[in-house]
């Protein structure tokens, strides 16, 4: 008990927030860099940042997928070719993690712990603001058409994103169980 | 002067002395920390800096910034001063630790002795009142060290080095020297530069045999390194000719880049060879380059298959050798020890019974805790034992040890390697330490500058 | 800061230009490109841009983010006229509007705004150090704990990278032998190794394979980045995070007459810009 009251109170400290989340942003900005599968011309490629973001909301809570979701992508954008995306990148998968980080802290504030029907509703939740949220910044930028034909490689990476956060979650958590101390 | 081998918790000393731990370790503590009146166990490690300073043992895990000199000015702008006396500090430290060319540059340019330097100038600036240094004093020249320990002096700051080995510069500057062992820190009678003194540390094994009071530059080993002489084909495991290997020049890199050249090398099957050399001199690029990391520019290698001597690509070296990376952590993975050493067995159609039987007498022979526990939470010198043991079940014939020494007591190595050739494996080690290579090894090539000496 | 794409020069007058006015001009400079004003005194706009760059970066590095936008472009060629087929008709096949009028103008306006933006973006980052354009951001508001994880995220990328270039190796070395060859190629970039050559083979691969085989890197790179946060909490409490006082600061962005020249130009710049926004209305 008096354990668990320390762990809970280092996550309050701010040389701990900022260590936590330098490390998961620099995490999903290599997330986002390091995979370049090339699908859809426009954005680029198919890369591992959504699995990223979601891994982030599934396992350290909504403000650490927002931060490094949000900052991470766009890091990973300025560091790219394609650094006109990156105030795009960071309102959007910023969004994206905060509303999966949300739906996904349900059960544990619920105490329930069904984890994984609400980290696939999370999962859809982020996807509609991800695949929306490109959709209305691609308009902006590139014209509604160009924007549209994007939104299939959207939802593959939304997809991706997913089938590889789950496992992952899983298998950090049982590699390092000291991980679920640390959401917020 | 606080000696300790590798693994007996010199770090988590330093740490709980500076208030950290056990804040962000979790764990339990008993007893008080007294500094005068202050208490570090009772107080806010942020509010101690001025204090207390702590040099990490790795620099790599305490720098943050993107230029020397904010580095330096990171702890003063935390406590506050104004910016005048800021900017003045921070040339100051610069300047006493010869660092000032390096001031706009990032710490990542500069070389593991230097980023020492740098975060010793960090406490320079601040001047806490007690400084702690973890293994701070290697990998600095003697000069270095020497002006590190005159600094302390005259500013008669309380020090407390810790290290893992007894250097002889030590003996002008260490007012007391204390031993840890086993969860215990014990203060040494025996005067610093006495017999008797030198007598306990062999005893212990700070020193190893054949030091003397040779000092701080490398000795030749116990066993001299030996030429390669021409060996009958047919106790050759693996044959390297004309080596040659240079790395891509980056967008920095100076005029004359490294490279290695390696005429001939030889390794005998069921021998066990050191490769020694300073930082820089190759000795891991050799190693990677032995189990097919890397593919050399020129040259050759050839391995044994079959009764037969044959030229081997990068992807039959993968499966030909171990490589124990010396961080044992990069390809740990699983839930539990039993599946991290059941995992290369798989593959093999074992019955269940008898991998559960391989992995327990395998748990046995390395000594590591039973197989529930996550890897991740033991310590460091049981996830190295982990990794040793991890390769000693996929039983490949040539085993590549890097830097295996660092972390693993003398001892724990040499077991490690014991096992293994008791298993008719060959054994390669790479290691800067001439000494422990002249114990344990049947033969050692010393390698300078990327060519054998 | 874009340190993957360009090639390094300067300093030129624009390098020196104080961060804060740089960032009014960009703002200034990307409403521009969204204002429903005529496409082609857009283009002359873009035009501007194109040459301000040159004469900063050098042509290369001008053409070489357009260059790198080309198939974005034509894909906005290709795609823009279907949404757009109302109005005066251009080109039609068999009674079927292909091109219109308002669609190739809507066409136009948004390939030189991409472009505009790209270019913008791109003289930005080019001349602009991270430090600086973190002390702007600074001075505009962003909290200094904010700033602090993007200078520490940034210093932390590398190692990252790095990290898991090691873990992959590691991974595969492990797994050598137990696998036939042709299913050996990991995800990801590939290292600078041996094998690089031969990871071709591997592409052949399902994507939820590859996928399930990146976990196991995957965790290791995790759980490493992860227990490298305590340490780096640490870190920060040696060196005072987390205290009381108000912080002090180290160095700042010069106040003052260059500030106020560069002020002046920048101002001077959007009066321009708006002049001639509304003088040819």
């Amino acid at each position: 008990m008096k354990e668990e009251r320390r762990s809970a109170r280092i996550i309050e400290s701010p040389a701990f927030r900022v260590a936590l989340l330098a490390i998961l942003t620099a995490l999903t900005a290599v997330f986002t860099s390091v995979v370049k599968i090339p699908i859809a011309p426009t954005r680029g490629y198919l890369n591992f940042g959504d699995v990223a973001i979601y891994f982030t909301a599934f396992t350290f809570g909504p403000v650490s997928a927002l931060i490094a979701g949000g900052v991470g992508t766009a890091l990973a954008d300025l560091l790219s070719p394609y650094v006109q995306w990156a105030p795009i990148s960071l309102l959007v998968h910023g969004l994206q993690g905060l509303v999966a980080g949300l739906v996904a802290a349900i059960p544990w504030r619920s105490k329930s712990k069904v984890f994984n029907l609400f980290w696939l509703v999370a999962a859809v939740a982020g996807t509609a603001v991800m695949c929306g949220g490109y959709l209305a910044g691609g308009t902006l930028m590139v014209g509604f058409g160009a924007a549209l034909v994007e939104l299939p490689g959207n939802l593959l990476q939304n997809l991706v994103g997913v089938a590889g956060a789950i496992p992952l979650t899983i298998a950090v958590r049982q590699a390092y169980p000291p991980v679920t101390k640390l959401r917020w | 002067m606080l000696l300790a081998r590798p693994d007996q918790g010199k770090t988590t000393l330093c740490r709980v002395l500076a208030g950290l731990i056990p804040r962000f370790s979790g764990g339990e503590i008993k007893g008080e920390v007294c500094l005068g009146p202050i208490k570090p166990l009772d107080q806010e490690p942020y509010e101690l800096i001025d204090q207390v300073g702590l040099v990490f043992q790795h620099p790599g895990e305490q720098l943050l910034t993107s230029r020397c000199d904010a580095e330096v000015a990171f702890p003063l702008e935390s406590m506050g001063l104004a910016r005048s006396e800021i900017q003045q500090r921070v040339t100051r430290s610069l300047q006493s630790m010869d660092l000032e060319r390096y001031r706009y540059q990032s710490p990542k340019v500069l070389s593991g002795g230097e980023r020492k330097k740098l975060l010793i100038a960090c406490l320079l600036a601040v001047d806490p009142r007690l400084w702690l240094l973890d293994e701070t004093l290697e990998e600095l020249d003697r000069g270095t060290k020497r002006q590190l320990l005159e600094l302390l002096k005259d500013r008669r700051r309380s020090t407390l080095i810790l290290s893992a080995k007894w250097h002889d510069i030590f003996r002008k500057y260490a007012d007391l020297v204390y031993l840890m062992e086993e969860g215990q820190v014990r203060p040494v009678r025996e005067k610093p530069g006495t017999r008797d003194f030198h007598r306990l540390l062999l005893k212990r094994g700070f020193v190893l045999p054949g030091e003397g009071s040779v000092p701080d530059q490398p000795p030749s080993p116990a066993r001299a390194p030996t030429t390669q002489e021409s060996k009958t084909d047919a106790g050759i495991l693996l044959e390297a000719r004309d080596l040659f290997f240079r790395y891509e020049q980056g967008r920095e890199e100076p005029a004359s880049p490294f490279t290695l050249s390696i005429d001939r090398l030889h390794i005998a099957t069921g021998k066990v060879l050191a490769i020694v050399g300073d930082n820089g001199s190759g000795k891991s690029t050799l190693g990677r380059l032995l189990c097919g990391l890397l593919a050399p520019g020129g040259g050759e290698i050839r391995i044994r298959r079959e009764g037969v001597l044959q030229r081997a690509e990068a992807q039959d070296l993968n499966r030909f050798t171990g490589y124990l990376f010396q961080d044992p952590d990069l390809q740990i993975f699983l839930p539990t020890v039993f599946e991290e050493l059941a995992l290369g067995l798989r593959h093999r159609h074992l019955s269940r019974e008898e991998i559960n039987k391989r992995v327990e007498k395998t748990l046995s022979l390395f000594g590591l805790p039973a197989g529930e526990a996550p890897p991740s939470l033991m310590s460091y010198g049981a996830r190295k034992k982990l990794q040793a043991a991890v390769y000693y079940l996929l039983d490949r014939p040539l085993m590549i040890i890097d830097e295996g020494d660092s972390g693993l007591s003398v001892d724990d190595f040499a077991r490690a390697i014991g096992i293994f050739r008791k298993a008719d494996g060959t054994v390669l080690f790479i290691t800067h330490d001439f000494r422990l290579a002249g114990a344990l090894a049947d033969e050692v090539l010393e390698l300078k500058a990327g060519r054998f000496v | 800061m874009i340190t993957q794409v360009y090639r390094k020069k300067g300093p030129s007058a624009f390098h020196n230009f104080d961060p804060r006015t740089k960032i009014v001009l960009l703002l200034a400079f990307l409403a521009l490109f969204f204002l429903p004003i005529p496409v082609a005194q857009l283009g002359i706009y873009l035009a501007v841009v194109l040459l301000i760059t040159s004469i900063f970066l050098g042509i290369h590095n001008t053409l070489r983010p357009i260059r790198l936008i080309l198939p974005v472009l034509i894909l906005v060629v290709l795609l823009t006229p279907p949404f757009h087929r109302y109005g005066t008709v251009l080109v039609s096949i068999r009674g079927f509007t292909v091109l219109s009028l308002p669609g190739l103008l809507e066409t136009l306006r948004l390939i030189v705004r991409f472009t505009g933006i790209t270019v913008i973006f791109y003289l930005f980052l080019g001349t602009t150090d991270q430090d600086n354009l973190i002390l702007a951001f600074r001075w505009f508001g962003l909290p200094f704990t904010l700033s602090l994880i993007l200078g520490i995220a940034l210093e932390y990328i590398p190692t990252i990278l790095m990290l898991y270039n090691q873990v992959q190796d590691a991974h595969r070395l492990r797994r050598a032998g137990t696998e036939p060859d042709s299913e050996q190629a990991p995800v990801g970039a590939p290292s600078r190794t041996a094998a690089a050559g031969r990871r071709s083979r591997g592409e052949s691969k399902g994507l939820f394979r590859r996928l399930a085989d990146a976990v196991p890197v995957l965790t290791s790179v995790i759980v490493l980045s992860v227990r490298r946060i305590p340490t780096l909490a640490m870190a920060l409490e040696c060196r005072g995070l987390g205290r009381k006082n108000r912080r002090g600061s180290h160095r700042s962005l010069k106040s003052g007459r260059s500030l106020l020249r560069d002020g002046t130009i920048a101002l001077v710049v959007v009066a321009a810009l708006a002049g001639s926004v509304v003088l040819f209305h």
